[in-house]
């Protein structure tokens, strides 16, 4: 049996520990707001974009863009994985890393040759050692999100795309589903494909009411003209599909920190008073003891 | 006039405005244009330069960084990379920005006298260029008002 003094020392330690999860799990609640009002500040202006791009695209045709040719021989792919620079959350990086080594040993059977760009720090040191070529990596983009910086991702894409070097890219990302849960995604950025911007646009009743407002007004003027808007604006749905990806990052970031900071937290306080009531028992076989042997003692004596 | 255009400006990061305005005016690429409640559905790229939003004989100047504006009969919808106000702006930057294009756009010519320079590097540099100028140019105008 553990003396009194260990089990003290054991329960202020865990004690110590808690606090701090207690408030890793606060700071991982407050910024998983921010992200998320950042994440639903940015969706108007993706959701808008793929709906011009949807209307610009009905009206022109074949491929008239660079970023729109799907090649047939896929040799070269490149894989952009966002992952976080901090740990302590969960599953968060070693889901997203798992769903893409999947898909990469996939390809790879397929004869592909994959490269990478790691996002934040845990996928540079994942992918780091592994046997696939690592091209750039963006480690400090976690934690400072903007459209400057995804937009210098998105370039490292269309670069290797338009320049042949990759013949599709793909972005990994945590998709933010709620506080507790998100989805590891590997979806496919490049070539972009028309049809899939037509089956991705999401069905809020807002759209609806906007969709009738363009049946009523008919036809548009363009200007200049169809095909120069569709090149303008392809390259900036690109970089509005790697930011929306980065924000759900970070917002799943947010919140599966919080979640395993929670069930953390929870457990200390398991331990703590686990440790309590073994403490209690101790406490009591002591005085226990004490009393028989000062009993006995007297008896003796009486004797 | 009792009509009223509902301008939405929305950049990646946030939106910015939406609200109900008598006209506003765009850079579009081919030039300023002026957009009236009641204008036929456009869409138009936009370049870097001013947007002038008009409310109750009041103006309020923004400066915008490329994008795509579209028109709907009474609706306005922009999408931009920035969208701006004066105070927004870091003068101290934008001259920094100029000076540092200025240089490495000098150089470049420097450069495609001896050897071959591809066109496009050039032409981001005289955009890099141009939007840090036109930042400069709205400030001072904005402050003369």
């Amino acid at each position: 049996m553990p003396n009194l003094k260990d089990i003290r020392k054991r329960i202020g330690s865990v004690k110590n520990t808690q606090k701090i999860t207690r408030a890793m799990k606060m700071v991982a609640a407050a910024r998983l707001r921010r992200a998320q009002d950042r994440l639903v500040a940015a969706r108007p202006y993706s959701r808008r974009m793929t709906m011009v791009i949807e209307s610009l695209a009905a009206r022109v045709e074949g491929d008239v863009h660079p970023l729109l040719e799907a090649r047939e021989r896929r040799d070269n792919v490149l894989m952009i994985v966002v992952s976080s620079n901090r740990g302590l959350c969960g599953g968060f990086n070693g889901n997203l890393f798992r769903a893409v080594d999947h898909y990469i040993a996939d390809r790879k059977v397929a004869g592909e040759k994959i490269s990478i760009v790691p996002v934040g720090r845990k996928a540079q040191v994942h992918y780091g050692r592994g046997a696939n070529e690592v091209v750039r990596s963006f480690p400090d983009i976690i934690g400072d999100v903007s459209y400057k910086k995804a937009k210098e991702l998105a370039g490292v894409a269309i670069e290797g795309f338009v320049g042949a070097d990759f013949d599709a890219v793909y972005i990994c990302y945590n998709q933010f589903v709620s506080a507790i849960n998100y989805n590891s995604l590997v979806r496919p950025l490049l070539p972009l494909s028309l049809h899939d911007l037509t089956a991705d646009a999401p069905a809020k009743p807002g759209a609806a009411a906007v969709d009738n407002d363009i049946m009523v007004a008919g036809e548009y003027i363009y200007e200049p003209d169809v095909n120069t808007l569709l090149a303008k604006l392809l390259p900036g749905h690109v970089e509005v599909q790697v930011l929306q990806a980065l924000f759900e990052s970070e917002a799943a970031e947010h919140g599966a920190r919080m979640s395993a900071m929670e069930s953390a937290t929870n457990n200390a306080s398991d331990m703590i008073s686990r440790l309590t009531l073994q403490y209690n028992r101790a406490r009591q076989a002591y005085i226990t003891r004490e009393i028989v042997e000062i009993i006995s003692g007297a008896e003796s004596l009486k004797g | 006039m009792s009509q009223k255009l509902h301008l939405e400006v929305v950049t990646p990061e946030r939106a910015v405005l939406s609200e109900e305005v008598d006209d506003v005016v765009l850079p579009g690429i081919e030039g300023q244009m002026d957009i009236l409640p009641g204008h036929l559905p456009l869409l138009t790229i936009l370049g870097v330069g001013e947007m002038i939003v008009r409310q109750n004989g009041k103006e309020r100047h923004f400066l915008l960084d490329q994008g795509y504006a579209e028109i709907l009969t009474n609706r306005v919808i922009v999408l931009t990379e920035h969208c701006d106000g004066v105070n927004d702006i870091d003068v101290e930057q934008a001259r920094e920005g100029l000076k540092r294009f200025e240089s490495e756009l000098s150089k470049l010519e420097e450069l495609s006298k001896t050897e071959e320079v591809e066109e496009e590097l050039f032409e981001r540099h005289r955009m890099a260029l141009e939007r840090e100028r036109m930042k400069l140019v709205f400030v001072e105008t904005e402050k003369k008002n």
